[in-house]
């Protein structure tokens, strides 16, 4: 279940397709389920969700649910954006690695002054007017050291 | 398979050529380039009827003139045995357009393959220009609508390798120093007036921790190599490098990894360097000088280490201290990199060429490296998810 849903302004500056095979990642997304595909041959897990294994090419996968928590591998705050996203400057992106062994790429709704390599987040959604995106916030009572 | 030379290299300077939309007059893609292939060739002293094979990177989208490579073997009449195309590897383009070239002549479909190309995008600003190159730097549905930008994954490497190594940020910029003291001795370079650190350190922030000064400028270009067989190259009575080594390694991986991984020891540039060297019988401490494409300041550090140029975890610390400054113990980069030389982004690799022709025929005029014999080129693309390795000698 997504705890986090973050109110944002306006339209996605640049919505995602969905497809026959995504429709369940965004639908899920929708719902607060954060979703992705495992093998059911090799039992890979893999972000994003893809109909076939990265691993073994297996067409054979199915959709698993994710804890939607992890930590941060690295970020950077972009102040010279893309003009479809000036309005949402400066922000923050970073890489974080899940708690099942996944490597994203995402939004981090957190605060310039706050981020720092290892902080742990969870994931949230990010509620555009025209739709939802994912993002990750601080985990809520962290107690680790700034 | 043949000996492949780099018998010639002319280029344009790096700056701001592209016409803005509403001028009277004009700068053309064709006119630009053609004269560029008329010098080289003059420079290489072949014929025009010698030259079998011509393989251009692709213009941007912003270049009127389609299907450019044989639109040109018409404007120039060039009647070719070998392969006439345009190349798209992003920022590995230019390495790919070399690459190319020289399997032309090393598959002996031809004695002289031209590797050239015109890079007009300055008329586009920054932010118009990010919307099209945010998609060629992430998954378009997966990453992108957060907002990536192409040197936002540098950033992020950055603040990594300060976490990982201790490094200062006034360490990672003096790349940017460093590169800015080569320019000013480059007449090819955008960027040749003196610079400071208060400068970098005082410029706009664009991706944490990187200022306008340690990322690339916006840059327009037109280059053209003369690449022959060893025979050809002899019988010009010009100076001519050799090919002495390749190597190249794509990691299978789009930006980052779907898993957990050390995302700043750059392992396709590794992989990549273990190849050519091994291909050419050569060790890093062989190496003279080295020309690597890097946008940012950071990735000079990374792919210097990766290559076994500079130390493991120290690259920053031994950039700050002058090892890789003109004088050094291995200068990187005396064009001027991609910070001040600039950065005609299809084209850099090709200017990166062009650089180790000029310093490894002693034609490096201010810059020159005294006995420089061999020189290493590398370019990549992504977050160095792959990577295109050179060794070049002088004959």
């Amino acid at each position: 279940m997504i705890e986090h849903l973050v109110p944002m302004t306006g339209d996605r500056p640049y919505p995602p397709r969905t497809t026959d095979f995504t429709r369940t990642f965004w639908e899920g997304l929708a719902d607060q389920r954060f979703l992705t595909t495992a093998c059911t041959d090799c039992g890979k897990k893999t972000f994003p969700p893809k109909p076939i294994c990265p691993a073994c090419l297996s067409a054979k996968v199915e959709w698993v649910k994710l804890a939607g928590e992890g930590h941060i591998y690295s970020f950077t705050i972009i102040h010279a954006a893309p003009s479809i996203f000036a309005k949402e400057t400066p922000y923050a992106v970073g890489i974080v690695d899940t708690v099942e062994g996944l490597r994203l790429g995402a939004r981090l709704l957190i605060s310039p002054d706050r981020l720092r390599i290892s902080m742990p987040v969870s994931v949230a959604r990010m509620d555009y007017d025209d739709g939802p995106y994912f993002g990750f916030v601080e985990t809520k009572g962290d107690g680790a050291d700034d | 398979m043949n000996e492949v030379t780099l018998l010639a290299a002319s280029a344009v300077p790096v700056g701001k050529i592209q016409s803005r939309p509403e001028a009277p007059t004009q700068i053309v893609e064709h006119e630009l380039l053609s004269d560029v292939v008329s010098q080289a060739l003059g420079q290489a002293n072949v014929d025009k009827a010698q030259v079998g094979a011509m393989i251009f990177s692709e213009p941007h989208i912003y270049t009127r003139q389609k299907y450019f490579a044989t639109f040109m073997a018409g404007y120039m009449g060039m009647k070719c045995t070998g392969g006439v195309m345009e190349i798209l590897g992003n920022g590995m383009t230019g390495g790919l357009v070399f690459d190319r070239a020289a399997d032309e002549i090393r598959l002996g479909r031809t004695e002289v393959a031209l590797a050239l190309g015109v890079n007009l995008e300055t008329a586009v600003p920054a932010t118009e220009h990010m919307n099209y190159t945010m998609r060629a730097t992430g998954d378009v549905d997966f990453q992108s609508p957060a907002g990536f930008t192409p040197i936002s994954w540098y950033a992020m490497d950055a603040v990594r390798y300060m976490h990982e190594t201790g490094a200062t940020r006034e360490q990672i910029s003096s790349v940017a120093l460093k590169n800015r003291k080569h320019a000013m001795l480059n007449p090819l370079a955008q960027f040749r007036k003196p610079m400071t650190m208060e400068d970098i350190l005082a410029a706009k922030p664009i991706v944490h921790p990187l200022s306008l000064l340690d990322v690339p400028p916006r840059s327009d270009g037109a280059v053209c190599l003369v690449l022959a067989s060893r025979r050809v190259a002899e019988q010009s009575g010009r100076p001519f490098l050799v090919l002495r080594g390749r190597g190249s390694y794509h990691e299978g991986v789009h930006q980052i990894a779907d898993a957990p991984a050390d995302m700043i020891s750059f392992n396709a540039a590794q992989r990549a360097g273990l190849a050519v060297y091994k291909d050419a019988g050569l060790t890093p401490d062989q190496i003279d000088i080295a020309e690597v494409y890097a946008p940012c300041t950071i990735v000079e550090i990374l792919v210097a280490e990766a290559l076994g140029l500079l130390e493991k975890g120290k690259g920053a610390e031994q950039t700050e201290r002058g090892d890789t400054t003109l004088g050094g113990r291995i200068p990187i980069n005396t064009s001027g990199g991609c910070q001040s030389r600039g950065h005609p982004a299809r084209l850099t690799p090709l200017y990166n060429a062009l650089e180790l022709y000029q310093q490894l025929t002693s034609q490096a005029g201010d810059r020159q490296v005294n006995g420089a014999r061999v020189g290493l080129m590398c370019c990549e693309l992504g977050n160095y998810n792959a990577a295109l390795s050179h060794i070049l000698e002088a004959a």
